[in-house]
């Protein structure tokens, strides 16, 4: 089986809430990117168009499960919640590490 | 490779789906508001009340009378701060904000707004028209757009979260009966103004020759939630970037203007409290910028001459039109744009396939906490007659938590001027903001006709 693309793990792909409201002027005064009704939608760097997670195009490139800011089908992992220990990312790093031949999880 | 990313990514994407929740405002402002109305049930049951705590300014004709409050409520203020301060930045924390950067900052929020709900307890603050959510909104504006808000101010002003906070809270003044009898006719009244707020922006849009997605957006932005709206369907159509930026500037530009002229409208015109209410919810962009309006037109009630109803009746109509006749189609409108824009409108190289789950995951669950809050409020004053209502509960158990909802709604209207910057929304361009603007015009004239026509005696009545 192997993943299916979609914008939610694609490199071109941010959703990070502080960086959306910097990215969309105003966002933050009248609405917010913490809210509910956003869902995961976020911006595509390479169409410059705001989509929704689950979209997909041509352009995927998945993003690289090594760094801090991980990027999974349906959100990116803020770096500083990565550090937690429980969180899927580090688990996921670990796995991998450990597979790959005993790279450090975190120190690539 | 492909297999070690295709585990991480089922393996967090499962862990994600429980854990995204926690993440929103949404969920913090029900943990809040029902945390806090658990907290005055649990008192109220003791023989206590959360009446020292919920501290508020009383009115006041001289200065030295309100210095004088200050100062023999200093603790209860102090109290309140480290609640709110415990709560908020919890909440704060919790969606990334350091807490380190979001007290000191709330605290300047806290300190501004204890000033601002003194003023608007001076006796001839309505005389000078010192309305709180309108100077609230004038101050912030005046330090955004001329000196700037200070960076670190920034991690406090969280709009959405304070005005989410307290629509919860307000629930707790609101009889489920009350939202059952009213809800039918806000949803009706709603889906009229919305259909032809939406129709009018897209269709002057589309003929002015505007992208279809843009006039989508702009479109559910002016008709359904404002800034949430114009995300919800951006996402949804896969619009530009820009179109969102386009959309979001408008819905706030026409959101700023309409929280000065809806109740200066409304009070030229005398209307009830609950009547202008219901105008406000129908024909305001945002829940915050409403409320700021709603509260201010509640403010004229016994205060200006011919003005009838409670204050408490033109939020209550607007809260009825807004949050349970508007905000909660959300998703369905989200959901019906996605479907045509994948099928009818030009490609865009990117596919997005629109399935049904959006409606739920884009429901603005807070006003789940609002309905719960109206829920548990209602179980415990059933048995109540209305005299021991006014009595006993009003005093001791929903009085604190109407304070604590305007505390919460002091914090938002403050917020709202000191993050809106005009420059910024300046540059929207004249097609859409003409395609905008029509639909600003429709929405107004026919949230006037149902308000105060069609449905005049029922909204009325809210305020009885």
């Amino acid at each position: 089986m192997s993943a299916r693309a979609c914008c939610g793990n694609c490199r071109h792909f941010s959703n990070d809430p502080v960086q959306l409201e910097r990215a969309l002027p105003g966002l933050g005064a009248l609405g917010s990117a913490h809210g509910a009704v956003r869902d995961q939608d976020g911006i595509c760097g390479k169409h410059e168009r705001y989509l929704r997670a689950s979209s997909v195009c041509a352009g995927h490139e998945f993003t690289d499960p090594w760094q801090p800011g991980f990027v999974t089908t349906t959100r990116v992992y803020d770096h500083r919640k990565t550090r937690s220990q429980d969180s899927p990312t580090f688990k996921v790093k670990e796995e991998v590490a450990h597979l790959v031949g005993g790279r450090a999880s975190g120190t690539r | 490779m492909s297999e070690l990313i295709d585990r991480a990514i089922n393996t967090s994407k499962a862990e994600t789906a429980r854990a995204a929740l926690p993440r929103t405002e949404d969920f913090w402002a029900i943990l809040i508001g029902l945390g806090l109305i658990l907290l005055a049930v649990a008192l109220f049951a003791g023989g206590s009340s959360l009446k020292w705590l919920a501290v508020a300014p009383q009115k006041w004709s001289h200065a030295p009378e309100a210095l004088r409050q200050l100062r023999d409520h200093a603790t209860q203020y102090l109290a309140l701060w480290v609640l709110w301060a415990l709560v908020l930045g919890a909440g704060a924390a919790a969606l990334g904000y350091r807490l380190g950067r979001f007290l000191p900052a709330f605290a300047l929020l806290y300190l501004a707004s204890l000033a601002l709900y003194l003023l608007g307890q001076w006796d001839q603050a309505a005389h000078y028209n010192l309305e709180p959510p309108l100077v609230a909104l004038a101050i912030g504006l005046l330090i955004s757009n001329t000196v700037g808000t200070p960076q670190w101010a920034q991690p406090a002003l969280r709009v959405e979260f304070y005005v989410k906070t307290g629509i919860v809270l307000l629930g707790a003044s609101l009889p489920l009966t009350l939202i059952a009898w009213a809800g039918p006719v806000a949803i009706v009244q709603a889906a009229i103004v919305s259909l032809l707020t939406f129709g009018t922006i897209y269709f002057v849009g589309v003929r002015l020759g505007l992208d279809r997605r843009l006039a989508a957006t702009l479109g559910t932005g002016g008709a359904v939630c404002g800034v949430s709206g114009a995300i919800a369907a951006g996402g949804a159509v896969g619009a530009k970037k820009e179109q969102v930026s386009i959309a979001i500037s408008l819905v706030i530009l026409w959101a700023i203007v309409t929280i000065f002229v809806l109740p200066l409208a409304a009070r030229a015109l005398q209307l009830p409290t609950g009547v202008a209410g219901a105008w406000i919810g129908t024909s305001e962009f945002a829940d915050a910028a409403g409320l700021a309006a709603a509260q201010t037109y509640g403010g004229y009630a016994g205060s200006v001459a011919g003005i009838a109803g409670t204050p408490e009746a033109a939020v209550n109509a607007f809260t009825l039109m807004k949050v349970i006749g508007r905000d909660v189609w959300i998703g369905v409108w989200a959901f019906v744009l996605s479907l045509i824009a994948a099928t009818r409108w030009e490609a865009t190289g990117v596919q997005s396939r629109g399935k049904a789950a959006q409606i739920w995951r884009r429901f603005p669950k807070f006003v789940l906490g609002f309905l719960l809050a109206s829920a548990i409020l209602t179980l415990i004053s059933h048995g109540y007659s209305y005299a021991e209502y006014k009595k006993i509960l009003q005093p001791a158990l929903v009085g604190p938590l109407q304070v604590l909802r305007v505390w919460a709604f002091t914090f938002t209207f403050l917020s709202i001027g000191l993050t809106t910057r005009l420059r910024e929304l300046l540059s929207a361009g004249s097609r859409p903001f003409y395609a905008f603007t029509a639909g600003v015009a429709v929405n107004l004239v026919v949230g006037f006709v149902l308000s105060t026509q069609v449905f005049s005696g029922f909204w009325a009545s809210l305020g009885q």
